[in-house]
C-alpha cells in the first residue's frame, strides 16, 4: 500500500527540486540581464513567470491530495509539509527575480556604475548558488548543512550594504548617477530578500530531518 | 485510475430491494469501468453491503427478499430468469469479510470453483493454483505448503487465499465486503498491496468502513445513506471536494 | 504553543544513533500515576509473550496501545486486571495504589470493581437495559431500587447513552445497535465506579458513526477515569489519546506522548508502524 504513496511523494519531492533549480536559474538571468542592460532577456523572464506560478499551485494541490488521501504521519507528514511551506517561498523568490526585470526594463538612468554593477552581478550569482544550494541540502536532508545558509546570508546582507553605501556616496557624488543608483539600492534589497528566503527554506529542511520548528534568521539588519 | 474512455463492465439503473415490505434500497443508478477499484461507503444500514450482494445475486439465498432494477454486466441480465448463478458468480467473485478457507489444504481450496467447474487436468490445475496464489501474493509465503490445511494459516494468508479462490476461475469483477475489518493492520496492509496489484487488470467494488482505506486504495468512491446513492465521484473529488454536504460530513467523521 | 521555536544549534536536535528502544520518563512530582508494571513478564506456557513491558499510566488520560497482532498488546492489557490469570504465567509486579495486584493474596474480583475491562465485541447479557446495569450491583447486595436507579442514570449519563434509551430501560439489551450496545457495556462498567478502564479494541468491531460516539464518550470519561485503550486504528490513537506506547514482539518499543509519537518518534520501527511501512 505504500508503493503507491511512495511514488507520488518521490514524483512530489521530483517536482520540488525541479521548481528550485528553476528559480535559481531565474533569479540568476534576471540579475545577469540587469547589469548587462538587457531588456529583452527582462521581458523574456517576465514572459516566463507563469511557469514558476503554475509549478507552485500544482505541487500544493497534490500536497493537499496526499494529506487527504493518504493522511501521512511523522517523517512523511514533515516531508509534504516541508514543500508545502517551502514551495510558497520559491515562489516568493520568483517574485523577486520579475522585479529584478522589471527594473531592468524601466531603467531610466544613462549613466552607471561599473563597480556596482559588478558587485550586483556577484551578488546574483551568490544568491542563485545559496539557491541550489539550500535545494542540494533538502534532498540530501542535512540540516546542519541547512544551518549553514544563515552564514552565507550573513555575508549576502554585508554585501548589500556596502552596495547601500557605495550608491549613496556615488549619488552625493554625481547627480546624473541618481536614477540609476536608485535602482541598485532597490535591486540589493531584492537580492537580499532572497537570502533571506533560502534561510526560511533551511528552517524547512530541519524540521523536515528533526521535527522542530527553529529560527534561522533572528533578524540581521544591515539593510533595509 | 479511472479512464473516462474505459467501457464499463456493470450498469445498474434504478436498484430496488425489500425485505418483506420494507424497502431498503431506494433506486440505485451506478455503473463500473471494467477496470479499477470502486469503493462503496456509508454508515451502517445504508445500503452499500446490500447493494454488494445484490450484483452477484446473493440475495437469492434468502427469502422475503425482492431485488428490482436492471443490472447489465457485459451485455448479460444479472437477474434473467435463465442465468446460471453458478457461471455468473464464477465471474463475479464475492470475497467476504471473515477469511473463510474450507478445512481443506491450500491447494484444494485455491481449486474449488474449477473442480465444480469439472477440471480434471492436473496440469491445468497446477498451474491456476500457482498463477492464482501468485496474483493474491501469497505464493512465496505457501508454495511449499500446497498440501497442508489452509487453517493453519494466519488471518490476513487465509484471506488471500480466499482471494486466490475467487481469482482461480478467471472472474470480470470482484466483490469484496469489508474484506480487511476482520485483519490486524499489516495483514490488511498485505491485502492492500494484493488488490494494488489487481486492480489493472480487474475490475473490483469493496465495501469498507475504513475511510482512509477507501481514500488510499479506490479510484472512484459511491457514498451511500439510508439505502440512497448520496454522491460517487473520483476518490479525489470525493475526498477533497464533495458536492453534497452529507459527504462531507460522513469523511470527516461529523455525524449527527 | 506558538512560541514554540528553539534557538538551539541544530546539531542538538539530531541524534547521533536513533534508539532502539524510547521509554518516555514521567517526572513523578508533575504526573499522578493511577497505574505501573514492572518487571513484567508474561507466558504462555514456556513460549515468552511479553518480555519487556514497563509502563506507567498517567491519572485521567487516555493511553493507546499499538502494535500488530502478536506484539503483545492485549496480553499486556489483559494482565492488568488479571484476566490472564488461568491463561498465562504473569511475572513482576502491578502497582495500584501503592498495592502489588499482581500478587495471590489480592481479592481478584474486589480489584475489578477498580480496574474495570470492556472487550472488543459488545457483551451486555441478555437482560433489560437497567438489569444489565444492575446486576453486578445487585450480586454485591446494593437493593435500595433509590440507589440503583441513580446509578443507572449517572452511568448511562456518563457513557452518553441516557437520551438514547431512558424511555427503554426495561427493553432488551440485545434490541441496541452496535454502538450503543457497546456504551452500554461501557456504562456497565462505570456503574462498578472503577477507577481505570481498560479497552480492548472497543470501537473494531463497530461502523465509523458508532465508533465515533464511542470515542467521544471515551473522551468525555477521561475527566474522571484512566483510560487504557488497545487499537488497531492508528487514527483513533492519534485522535483520542494523550500518551501512545507501541509494542512489537513482546517489547515496548517506544512509549510517548502521541503528539510526539504521530509527528517524531524516536525509534525507527515506530515510525514504520505508524506510517504503514511495514516491510
Amino acid at each position: 500500500m505504500r508503493r503507491l504513496f511512495d511514488e507520488e511523494l518521490a514524483d512530489l519531492d521530483n517536482s520540488f527540486t525541479e521548481m528550485g533549480m528553476l528559480v535559481a536559474q531565474t533569479i540568476e538571468k534576471s540579475v545577469q540581464s540587469f547589469v548587462d542592460h538587457d531588456r529583452e532577456g527582462a521581458k523574456a523572464i517576465l514572459d516566463n513567470d507563469h511557469q514558476i506560478n503554475e509549478r507552485e499551485a500544482a505541487i500544493e494541490k497534490k500536497t493537499f491530495e496526499m494529506i487527504a488521501l493518504y493522511q501521512p504521519v511523522t517523517t512523511d507528514l514533515r516531508e509534504i509539509v516541508t514543500i508545502l511551506k517551502a514551495v510558497s517561498v520559491l515562489e516568493r523568490m520568483g517574485d523577486q527575480a520579475r522585479n529584478i526585470a522589471n527594473s531592468t526594463i524601466r531603467v531610466k538612468g544613462t549613466k552607471h556604475m561599473a563597480s556596482i554593477e559588478k558587485e550586483l552581478g556577484e551578488m546574483g550569482t551568490q544568491v542563485a548558488q545559496m539557491v541550489s544550494t539550500v535545494m542540494g541540502y533538502y534532498i540530501k536532508n542535512d540540516a546542519l548543512g541547512a544551518e549553514a545558509i544563515a552564514d552565507e546570508n550573513h555575508s549576502l546582507s554585508q554585501r548589500a550594504a556596502k552596495v547601500r553605501s557605495d550608491s549613496v556616496n556615488g549619488m552625493k557624488e554625481d547627480s546624473e548617477l541618481v536614477d540609476s543608483a536608485a535602482d541598485y539600492l532597490v535591486i540589493a534589497g531584492y537580492l537580499k530578500r532572497i537570502g533571506d528566503y533560502t534561510t526560511d527554506i533551511a528552517e524547512w529542511i530541519v524540521y523536515k530531518r528533526t521535527g522542530k520548528i527553529i529560527e534561522l534568521n533572528p533578524g540581521y539588519n544591515y539593510f533595509i | 485510475m479511472t479512464d473516462t474512455t474505459q467501457k464499463n463492465i456493470l450498469e445498474t439503473r434504478d436498484v430496488k430491494l425489500w425485505y418483506g415490505q420494507k424497502e431498503a434500497l431506494h433506486g440505485i443508478n451506478l455503473t463500473f469501468p471494467e477496470k479499477g477499484i470502486t469503493a462503496l461507503i456509508g454508515p451502517s444500514g445504508s445500503g452499500k453491503s446490500t447493494y454488494l450482494r445484490a450484483l452477484n445475486r446473493m440475495h437469492d439465498l434468502e427469502d422475503n427478499i425482492t431485488v428490482t432494477g436492471t443490472f447489465d454486466f457485459n451485455g448479460t441480465d444479472i437477474y434473467a430468469p435463465t442465468t446460471d448463478t453458478v457461471e455468473l458468480r464464477k465471474r463475479i467473485g464475492m470475497v467476504f469479510q471473515q477469511p473463510n478457507p474450507f478445512p481443506f489444504s491450500i491447494y484444494e481450496n485455491v481449486i474449488f470453483g474449477l473442480r465444480l467447474a469439472g477440471v480434471k487436468d492436473k496440469v491445468v490445475l497446477d498451474e491456476a493454483v500457482e498463477k492464482a496464489l501468485r496474483q493474491s501474493s501469497v505464493w512465496d509465503e505457501v508454495k511449499d505448503d500446497l498440501h497442508k490445511s489452509a487453517l493453519g494459516l494466519s488471518g490476513g494468508q487465509q484471506q488471500r487465499v480466499s482471494i486466490a479462490r475467487v481469482l482461480a476461475t478467471s472472474p470480470d469483477l470482484l466483490l469484496l465486503d469489508e474484506p480487511t475489518s476482520a485483519l490486524d493492520p499489516v495483514s490488511s496492509h498485505n491485502i492492500e498491496e494484493t488488490l494494488m496489484n489487481l486492480r489493472n487488470d480487474y475490475a473490483m467494488i469493496i465495501v469498507t468502513h475504513s475511510m482512509s482505506q477507501a481514500s488510499r486504495l479506490s479510484d472512484r468512491t459511491a457514498f451511500f445513506l439510508s439505502g440512497n446513492l448520496i454522491e460517487v465521484d473520483s476518490t479525489r473529488h470525493i475526498f477533497l471536494d464533495p458536492k453534497r454536504q452529507e459527504t462531507q460530513d460522513y469523511i470527516s467523521g461529523r455525524f449527527g | 504553543m506558538v512560541n514554540n521555536i528553539e534557538l538551539k544549534p541544530v546539531s542538538e536536535f539530531i541524534p547521533e544513533n536513533a534508539p532502539e528502544r524510547f521509554i518516555y520518563d514521567m517526572p513523578s512530582e508533575k504526573h499522578e500515576i493511577a497505574l505501573s508494571t514492572k518487571n513484567l513478564q508474561v507466558y504462555y506456557g514456556d513460549n515468552l509473550a511479553l518480555s519487556e513491558g514497563d509502563l506507567s499510566f498517567e491519572r485521567y488520560k487516555i493511553t493507546s496501545l499499538i502494535g500488530a497482532s502478536g506484539s503483545g498488546k492485549s496480553t499486556f492489557l489483559r494482565s492488568l486486571n488479571r484476566m490472564n490469570d488461568g491463561v498465562a504465567t504473569v511475572k513482576g509486579n502491578i502497582m495500584y495504589r501503592g498495592v502489588d495486584i499482581n500478587t495471590k493474596a489480592i481479592d481478584v474480583y474486589e480489584m475489578r470493581r477498580h480496574i474495570g475491562m470492556v472487550f472488543q465485541r459488545p457483551n451486555p447479557f441478555a437482560k433489560s437495559i437497567y438489569n444489565n446495569i444492575t446486576f453486578a450491583l445487585t450480586q454485591r447486595g446494593t437493593t435500595s431500587k433509590q440507589e440503583l436507579d441513580e446509578i443507572v442514570e449517572t452511568s448511562l449519563k456518563q457513557a452518553a447513552l441516557w437520551d438514547e434509551v431512558k424511555d427503554e430501560l426495561n427493553k432488551s439489551a440485545l434490541a441496541l445497535s452496535g454502538g450503543q450496545a457497546q456504551r452500554l457495556v461501557i456504562a456497565r462498567a462505570l456503574a462498578l465506579k472503577p477507577d481505570i478502564l481498560l479497552l480492548d479494541e472497543p470501537s473494531s468491531a463497530l461502523d465509523p458513526i458508532s465508533s465515533s460516539q464511542v470515542e467521544d464518550t471515551l473522551l468525555e470519561l477521561k475527566n474522571k477515569y484512566t483510560i487504557i485503550i488497545v487499537t488497531h486504528n492508528m487514527q483513533q490513537a492519534a485522535r483520542i489519546s494523550d500518551y501512545t506506547a507501541f509494542f512489537h514482539m513482546g517489547k515496548v518499543i517506544e512509549y510517548d506522548l502521541t503528539r510526539k509519537i504521530f509527528t517524531r518518534p524516536k525509534v525507527a520501527l515506530t515510525n514504520d508502524y505508524i506510517s504503514g511501512n511495514f516491510g
